[in-house]
């Protein structure tokens, strides 16, 4: 194994990074990776408002016997942002795998979670699951409501995860844009509806960018990294 | 010195806890990279260690780190998650 990038908490590996290439299934830790990217370089002014959950913490909590007991596990001001993503995975987390990966986000303003899924109701209970379980770990009095939001269908295999990441940046994109002060008036799902924001063709170039930016980055650290050692190489010899 | 409390001093007892909350316990040198108990680990559950992430603190452990650089402390806990992928739901 081969480290590929380190970027924040993320470490992305040769392996990882083969999961984002062409045709091949999503792994979590590019996503986990897409996140982070969001969370520190896209989107800095959002930080104090939206919380990026990472994948390998969104299926702990959707499997938990007492998800009550993964506080722990959660950011201590969890409860205090505005929205928080989830990414949803079928997987049990007890072995290596999973065939398909969908979204949750939950709006404190309107005490919901928006569901968004490119193959119809594929991970609606595992989605219903992780909802529930944000509540507990929230201490929510009353559940959130859960609606589903008209998605598009991927047109593929294999382009799901990608889905993932493309409406979270949109998401992102509009909560920077109007804020979290605009109040929805209940039932009116403006802010959340996608149908025409995502052609097919903008997810698969998306998932050309995501590689091609890791590689970028994972270059300019190398880059970086042998300029340090030349300094030291070269440099005057420390006392 | 006794032998013993120098072997306690060099080494250090760190429990692997899997998802499903079983605990395998390992000894090993402070200064050791813990790619050498990581891969071990794989090894013993029989899994590839591409599809397994080993974390301390909430963050990814790397090959090369030691106990000693992520100031590990006897008894302390590395958990083990398992790879996430998807690309569709297959109906049959």
């Amino acid at each position: 194994m081969t480290l590929v990038l380190r970027f924040g908490d993320v470490r992305l590996y040769d392996h990882d990074l083969e999961t984002v290439a062409p045709g091949e299934w999503v792994g979590d830790v590019i996503i986990e990776f897409y996140y982070e990217y969001l969370e520190r370089a896209a989107f800095p002014q959002l930080a104090k408002q939206v919380q990026f959950v990472q994948p390998a913490v969104a299926c702990l909590l959707s499997n938990a016997p007492d998800a009550g007991m993964l506080a722990g596990a959660l950011p201590p001001d969890l409860g205090s942002k505005q929205a928080v993503f989830l990414p949803v995975n079928d997987s049990t987390g007890l072995e290596p795998g999973g065939s398909h990966w969908s979204l949750l986000c939950f709006y404190k303003p309107t005490h919901t979670c928006y569901y968004y899924d490119s193959l119809g109701s594929s991970n609606l209970p595992h989605a219903q699951r992780t909802a529930r379980a944000l509540d507990a770990v929230l201490g929510h009095d009353s559940p959130s409501a859960f609606v589903q939001i008209d998605t598009p269908v991927q047109v593929n295999g294999f382009d799901c995860g990608v889905y993932v990441m493309v409406i979270t940046h949109i998401l992102c994109s509009r909560f920077a844009s109007r804020g979290f002060d605009v109040a929805d008036k209940p039932g009116d799902l403006s802010g959340w509806r996608l149908l025409h924001n995502v052609p097919h063709d903008l997810v698969a170039r998306r998932r050309t960018e995501i590689r091609e930016l890791i590689l970028k980055m994972s270059q300019a650290q190398k880059a970086e990294a042998q300029r340090f050692a030349d300094q030291r190489a070269g440099g005057v010899p420390r006392v | 010195m006794s032998d013993e409390k120098k072997d306690s001093l060099q080494h250090i007892n760190i429990k692997v806890v899997a998802p499903d909350q079983s605990e395998v316990f390992f000894k090993i040198k402070r200064t050791t990279p813990l790619s050498k108990l990581m891969n071990a680990y794989c090894e013993r559950q029989g899994k590839q260690r591409s599809s397994v992430r080993f974390m301390f603190d909430g963050a990814r452990v790397e090959d090369h780190a030691t106990p000693e650089q992520l100031e590990m402390e006897d008894g302390d806990a590395i958990d083990v998650m398992v790879e996430q992928v998807g690309g569709f739901w297959a109906v049959n």
